[in-house]
């Protein structure tokens, strides 16, 4: 073969190759068509290559449709799948982990809730919508793909773009892996479970209240169970204590045991009670009501001891302790209780007392015992506070029916066997839960005495409290009481109650207008009400009247009386009398004031006294003066000067006279020289001699036709009467006349002298006659003289038995005038 | 020509000494027994160069004239108070006189009080 053929050759070889690659489309016909050659050894091949053309194009065309057929059943197969994704709310999802590039169907992005136009397909864009708490599995999903492990599927939170939280499950995740083994691609499928979740939990829910449910109605049914199982015991007791039994009727059992008690063959032993302090403090009867408490249910026998083992109760009920009590009593030989109690041989009572309630008060717990006659004892302590004060025991068990043990009891108690059988045969046993109660009553009954005896004793100490308290109050002079918020009396103490001459205990409950006026019962209510409303206490002084009439000062304080919350409840008070503290008051400010006068009467007096004696001291030096000058000059002393002494110096006597006589008077040294005087002559001669010194002055003297003699001092009278006269000259104007009386009304003397003066004012009369007295002064009208002379005639009528007084209205002059009782013989 | 004093006392005695005295020292003496008295005399003799007045008086005293001179004729004549009291001073002062001489007195100091407070 030429190179050129071989070249041919090789270019129609090219050529097939050519025309076989584009086998497969669908123009290769077309191609083969084309395709000539000229190299005719190559005709066969081409024929065959047409022929396998042939075939390979009805196997194509066969291809195709099948190939049409598959992708219409993929299309449709993936349509399903989409269809059911969506049904099932599953999506698949992918992930190129090189480009991070994240594809999701449809469904993925209804779950997620975004929007496949915009969202951010990558890792990071997912990421963002994982919950961040729940973020750890995914990246612990993708670690464990990595590290060559399967990815177990999980759930996690996402939160939605319209704020929606949904709980997704990732499942079948797949890492596909290239040639080489470098990861490509991760996938798999994600489902909406949160529906799912939640129909769950719900379930969870529901069964959990089930079960709850269930439980508290098996509960109930125990409750119930055990109710009825307590109801039916009960019942049991009931019918226990009301069945027939060897007494008879509780009724009868009692009014048995009162006569055991008391009618028992060898007499009543608490009458020898020495110490009596439960007896007295509960009493007999209450006693007996309390035992029978608990004695009903069992038909025993009880005893309480006081504290050395007196009896303050004891009762048989049961018909085997009566029995063996009364053996064992008779084995003391003796009728005496107290010897029987000693000899230690009345077995009963030494079980009872010496061997149970002795040993209980000594330790202060209960004590059991199985006693002497084989019955079972309880005894428990009396407590009274801290203290034991006595034991209360009872017996409890049956009787008992052991032949051995009886035949000793026979012996021991010294009784027929056989007597001693029947009885103890007649018991029914009790019931333990009745031996129960019964110890239950028997504690509380031992509490109510101990409390019982308590109470006594602190109303005993209270009573006697308040009667220290009432008695302190009553040896109290001050008047002491309490009302209520009424004013209703309280409490009042004996000084009240003599105040107001009542006992004291009559004025309880009784109000202020039951004791007082009605003027000082009001006003009491008003300070209580005052009181009340303030809560503050309230000091008073007042006056009280007692039952004889006085009145007396009290100073009262009032105290509200409050309740434990502070309420004021009612008042208290108490009232002081403070008469004589207030005479005291009086009598010292009387005092002040009187020394206060006297101390300004006695510097008006010497004001007084420095003047009127100046006065004729100036004149006595004047005239000597004057009678010096003429000596002086050589000229003889004018006789004139030396008769001008003599008035100062008469007035200066006359000063030291009066002095003189209010000294006397007031030290009551003056002596009247009495003797029976005419009184008419005296006065007209006292009236001449005035008329004689003063004649420019008219004097009216209206002698009384009779002689009127009385027993007098005539100088005193004389001293008076002049005075009387000077007074009225001094205060009468010259033109004025003054007019002199003397007259005799019912058996009395009466001589006036009436001036025309100025008259004196109301508010001086009274003091005229006090010494120093001498009218105002810045008085116009000088009154010269110390102001004595009315005072020494007050001092001297008054010594003679009579009065002297004024009567004077200002500007009409004025009236002194003396009266002086005549005696019979005169009359 | 003399001057003129007038003397306000009640007191007979002491009037009659110093009328004597003061006349013969060369002044004329108008005597009043009580304050009305020597209003009168004012009336009727005109205001003196000088008043001797006692304070405790009938009739009108020492005060009341006071007042009553001083109302009328303002301070024209000196007045010199002679009182007996203990309050010498304080009675001067009340009534705005111009000086005063305590009873008893010596005549010189009299004439003195009289030289140095009578009006020109």
């Amino acid at each position: 073969m030429s190179k050129s053929d071989a070249k041919n050759q090789r270019n129609t070889i090219n050529e097939i190759v050519k025309v076989l690659s584009c086998l497969e489309s669908d123009d290769f016909s077309k191609q083969l068509s084309k395709f000539s050659t000229s190299d005719e050894t190559l005709n066969p091949v081409i024929d065959k290559l047409n022929s396998i053309t042939q075939l390979f194009k009805a196997q194509a065309d066969k291809d195709t449709a099948d190939r049409k057929q598959i992708v219409n059943a993929l299309h449709e197969s993936e349509a399903s799948l989409l269809r059911a994704q969506r049904i099932a709310h599953v999506g698949s999802w992918e992930w190129d982990i090189e480009a991070n590039k994240v594809s999701w169907s449809d469904e993925m992005c209804r779950i997620y809730g975004v929007d496949p136009t915009t969202f951010d397909f990558t890792l990071e864009g997912v990421t963002k919508v994982v919950h961040p708490d729940d973020l750890w599995k995914q990246e612990h999903a993708i670690k464990e793909l990595f590290a060559g492990r399967v990815a177990k599927p999980f759930q996690y939170r996402v939160v939605r773009k319209d704020g929606l939280e949904r709980v997704i499950e990732v499942a079948g995740i797949e890492l596909n892996v290239d040639k080489a083994g470098r990861p490509q691609k991760i996938c798999g499928v994600a489902q909406d479970v949160t529906e799912r979740k939640r129909a769950k939990e719900e379930l969870e829910r529901r069964v959990n209240e089930r079960t709850a449910e269930l439980k508290l109605a098996t509960e109930q049914m125990q409750i119930e169970l055990s109710e009825r199982k307590r109801t039916e015991e009960q019942l049991r007791r009931i019918e226990w204590m009301l069945s027939d039994r060897e007494v008879g009727s509780i009724a009868s059992a009692v009014d048995d045991q009162l006569d055991v008690a008391i009618d028992s063959r060898y007499g009543d032993l608490t009458e020898l009670n020495r110490e009596r302090t439960i007896l007295t403090a509960v009493g007999k009867p209450l006693l007996t009501d309390m035992v029978h408490e608990y004695l009903n249910l069992l038909e025993t026998s009880a005893a309480i001891y006081e504290k050395n083992g007196d009896y303050a109760l004891g009762i048989f009920t049961s018909k085997w302790c009566r029995f063996m009590d009364l053996a064992s009593r008779k084995l003391c030989n003796t009728d005496d209780n107290v010897e029987a109690l000693n000899s230690g041989k009345w077995l009963c009572h030494e079980s009872c007392w010496s061997n149970c309630s002795k040993i209980s008060i000594a330790t202060q717990i209960p004590v059991d015992i199985e006693c002497n006659g084989g019955i079972r004892l309880y005894a428990v302590p009396i407590f009274s506070g801290e203290e034991v004060i006595g034991s209360l025991n009872f017996g409890y068990s049956s009787p008992l029916r052991d032949p051995i043990k009886l035949r000793v009891i026979a012996d021991l108690y010294k009784v027929e066997y056989e007597e001693l059988c029947k009885v103890a045969n007649s018991y029914d046993d009790r019931p333990p839960y009745i031996i129960e109660l019964a110890q239950k009553h028997l504690i509380t009954t031992a509490k109510l005495i101990g409390e019982l005896v308590g109470r006594k004793r602190a109303e005993e100490a209270f009573q006697m409290l308040e009667m220290r308290a009432n008695q302190t109050l009553d040896n109290i002079p001050d008047l002491i009481w309490m009302k209520d918020i009424e004013s209703r009396m309280i409490l009042a103490n004996e000084a009240y109650g003599q105040t107001c001459g009542l006992k004291s205990q009559d004025m309880v409950g009784k109000f202020d207008t039951d004791f007082w006026p009605k003027e000082l019962a009001e006003k009491y209510r008003t300070d209580d009400c005052e009181v009340i409303a303030s809560g503050q206490r309230k000091l008073v002084v007042e006056t009280i009247v007692d039952k004889d009439g006085q009145t007396k000062w009290v100073e009262t304080i009032k105290t509200p009386i409050l309740n434990k919350s502070g309420e004021v409840i009612g008042t208290s008070g108490i009232a002081r009398d403070i008469t004589e503290r207030k005479r005291a008051e009086a009598a010292i400010l009387k005092a002040k004031e009187d020394a206060e006068k006297a101390l300004s009467i006695k510097s008006r007096f010497l004001d007084i006294a420095a003047h009127e004696l100046r006065t004729p001291i100036t004149s006595l030096s004047l005239l000597l003066q004057l009678a010096q000058r003429s000596s002086t000059k050589g000229l003889p002393v004018d006789g004139a000067y030396l008769a001008r002494l003599q008035a100062p110096i008469e007035r200066m006597h006359r000063l030291v006279v009066d002095l003189l006589d209010i000294a006397r008077l007031e030290r009551g040294i003056v002596v009247l020289r009495s003797e029976l005087t005419n009184m008419v002559s005296l006065i007209s001669g006292c009236v001449e001699e005035f008329q004689m010194r003063n004649p420019d002055r008219r004097f009216i003297f209206d002698k009384p036709s009779q002689t009127i003699e009385l027993e007098v001092d005539p100088v005193r009278m004389h001293q008076v009467i002049s005075n009387l006269l000077d007074n009225a000259v001094k205060y009468t104007p010259k033109e004025g006349s003054i007019q002199v009386a003397l007259k005799v009304a019912h058996n009395m003397l009466r001589m006036s002298v009436t001036d025309q003066g100025v008259g004196i004012p109301k508010e001086q009369q009274e003091e005229l006659f006090t010494p120093f007295f001498r009218g105002s002064a810045d008085s116009a009208i000088r009154a010269s003289g110390l102001g004595l002379g009315l005072s020494i005639c007050r001092s001297l009528i008054e010594l003679h038995g009579g009065k002297i007084d004024v009567c004077s209205k200002e500007a009409q002059g004025s009236t002194f005038y003396f009266e002086l009782p005549m005696k019979e013989t005169h009359s | 020509m003399k001057k003129t004093v007038l003397l306000v006392e009640d007191e007979e005695s002491i009037v009659f000494v110093v009328s004597s005295f003061l006349e013969n020292e060369g002044y004329t003496v108008l005597a009043a027994e009580n304050g009305f008295a020597a209003l009168e005399q004012v009336k009727k003799h005109g205001v003196p160069h000088l008043i001797l007045l006692d304070m405790q008086m009938p009739i009108m005293n020492g005060w009341q004239f006071a007042i009553e001179f001083i109302d009328k004729f303002d301070h024209l004549s000196p007045i010199v108070v002679m009182t007996a009291a203990a309050d010498a001073e304080k009675r001067a002062k009340d009534v705005t006189a111009i000086g005063w001489i305590g009873k008893p007195f010596i005549l010189d100091d009299l004439l003195a009080k009289i030289k140095k407070y009578e009006r020109p």
